[in-house]
């Protein structure tokens, strides 16, 4: 069973503030699904290495200035904009 | 003149030649999508104002002489998770519901740049985690051949719409079987390709090593057709390869005499294997032997912990994909009087329950405690199972499997157990986990009622996308699977 004290510091790293509800259910549901992928202690995995895809090489195009969205554009799916700027609470005291 | 039951490749070749106008065809189809839509709910978005702009354009351009596309007139759905501008994309998530991108992804221009027409954007599973399209704040979307069950998911609305006839064509994603599972269920066919042959500019990431985006048709060569429009290389994403890319419809002639098709059997004696889905399979078989292909027992030793690899890589990368909705760039935010509380209150008000249980076991899996007895563990268990492909590719040319172990399941039904719905993926998740391309075609119906689709699947090594096309036109040409449309939805 997941602690819910480690339910709730899991929640507080991912940024999430949980309802009453899924601190009632999303314990006992992550501790059947971590179960399951405690299976993965069972494979044998001396000497293999962590996948790296089959990617021949790394494909950065060259460092040049090209057409891109302009500052507008960019600022225009945002929740709140000002001055070409994202609004944000304050977090740093004058 | 009608246009319904036509080829997308055949509707394209009548607006080139002017026999028809792009306008005629985005309307049939736009009327097509109010007769369907109560019953069905495939779309999010529909947008016959831009769907018949897109036209008019196609028409113009012919009427000047210009070159028109592979896609010309063709309507399309998009699953919407890919980027449109100034169209919502909101990913199927209250996150993301009122967000306007203010670009165009790779997939919606190059879809441009061939002559499609866009119809609207399709339902999915929510940030693409799902395997009903249950996992979502909106409607959930209903299977056309039995309404009251699931088309699958998470590009549920893209499945359904094809299989419905609401759109031509569409696009989805596949992670973890998020094309080939829904295709299976709503008896289409859906490709998901090898990684990186095509791009992900554009596409909402859940999870960067494992996403791929790819066609729904309703036969192998519209497949192929849509393919060769969204494939090949993007210098905006620098995981797309730089492989030139064939002619996918022309691949489809080729025929599957002599190839050598393997078959895992130890895979069917999993527990919860349909008895239809094992019958259809078997059938499928013969099918292919008949067609001139050789059958191969092949073994993917690691085949039952794929599932469980998944689950540790795929949730620790969408953790860090989905750290960036936070209230402060991107649609939904919860205003607060600090960042922190900003940052929980709009997470905890724009994402369902799945994305924050995902996002809850990537970022177990990420700490820095346990990060060798999950994530580096997991990694080293995924090369093992891509050496597992590459192994048994080598006494075989593709390999055949169910795609689905059940047919479409009944809404409701499996919402409460979430480990129980990830076990569905237990044959389409490998094939993510090693890059390769994988296929769903129409592979026969359940024996009971409601009468329901079943899927085949059919896998082969890095870019053999060719001789997958092969093998499914040929499967398709013995067949009649693809042929059939559902009753519930029928006009």
């Amino acid at each position: 069973m997941v602690a819910p004290e480690e339910t709730e510091a899991l929640a507080r790293l991912a940024r999430l503030s949980l309802s009453d509800a899924e601190r009632e259910t999303f314990p006992g549901q992550l501790a059947r699904i971590l179960a399951y992928i405690d299976t993965l202690a069972q494979v044998d995995v001396e000497g293999v290495d962590e996948y790296v895809g089959e990617q021949d090489a790394l494909d950065l195009r060259d460092d040049e200035v090209g057409p891109m969205l302009s500052a507008d554009e960019a600022l225009s799916g945002v929740p709140a904009a000002r001055d070409g700027h994202v609004v944000v609470p304050k977090f740093k005291e004058d | 003149m009608e246009l319904l039951g036509v080829s997308a490749r055949e509707l394209a070749r009548l607006v080139r030649g002017g026999e028809v106008s792009a306008r005629e065809v985005a309307q049939a189809y736009l009327d097509r999508i109010g007769q369907t839509e109560e019953k069905v709910h495939a779309y999010l978005a529909r947008l016959p104002e831009r769907a018949l702009a897109d036209a008019d354009r196609v028409d113009a351009a012919r009427v000047r002489g210009d070159e028109l596309g592979p896609l010309a007139g063709v309507p399309v759905g998009l699953k919407d998770i890919f980027v449109t501008r100034g169209v919502p994309t909101s990913c199927g998530s209250r996150m993301l519901a009122d967000w306007e991108p203010s670009y165009d992804g790779s997939h919606v221009r190059r879809i441009a740049e061939a002559g499609g027409v866009l119809l609207g954007k399709l339902a999915m599973d929510e940030f693409a985690m799902g395997s009903s399209n249950e996992n979502t704040p909106f409607s959930p979307v209903h299977n056309p051949w039995a309404l009251d069950h699931v088309p699958g998911g998470s590009s549920g609305g893209s499945a359904a719409a094809v299989a419905a006839g609401s759109c031509a064509l569409s696009l989805g994603t596949d992670t973890g079987g998020s094309i080939r599972q829904p295709a299976s269920l709503c008896g289409v066919v859906g490709i998901k390709p090898t990684y990186g042959r095509v791009s992900r500019h554009g596409m909402v990431a859940f999870a960067s090593s494992l996403d791929q985006a790819g066609p729904f048709a309703r036969d192998v060569r519209d497949a192929a057709l849509m393919l060769g429009v969204i494939a090949g290389h993007d210098p905006n994403d620098a995981t797309s390869l730089r492989a030139e890319v064939p002619d996918y419809v022309a691949a489809c002639d080729a025929g599957i005499s002599g190839a050598r098709v393997g078959v895992h059997r130890a895979a069917l004696e999993i527990d919860g294997l349909d008895a239809d889905v094992r019958s259809a399979f078997e059938r499928s078989l013969e099918v292919l032997a008949e067609a001139g292909a050789h059958l191969v027992d092949i073994e993917l030793p690691h085949f039952e912990y794929a599932i469980a690899t998944y689950y540790v890589l795929a949730t620790a990368e969408a953790s860090s994909n989905l750290a960036r909705y936070d209230g402060v760039r991107y649609g939904l935010r919860e205003s607060r009087d600090s960042l922190l509380s900003m940052y929980e209150a709009t997470r905890e008000a724009g994402f369902g329950d799945e994305v924050k249980r995902r996002i809850m076991l990537g970022t177990f899996v990420l700490r820095a405690d346990s990060y060798e007895q999950y994530y580096g563990r997991a990694m080293r268990v995924r090369t093992l199972i891509a050496q597992d492909y590459t192994r048994a590719f080598e006494s075989c040319d593709l390999i055949a499997s169910p795609v689905s172990p059940v047919p479409g399941w009944k809404l409701g039904e499996r919402v409460s157990d979430p480990l129980a719905m990830y076990l569905a993926d237990v044959f389409t998740i490998g094939v993510n986990l090693a890059g390769l391309p994988g296929m769903s075609v129409p592979g026969g119906f359940s024996t009971g009622s409601p009468r329901l689709p079943i899927g085949l699947q059919l896998i082969g090594p890095r870019l053999s996308e060719p001789r997958l096309f092969a093998a499914g036109a040929a499967y398709e040409a013995a067949t009649s699977w693809h042929t059939e449309r559902p009753p519930e939805v029928s006009s």
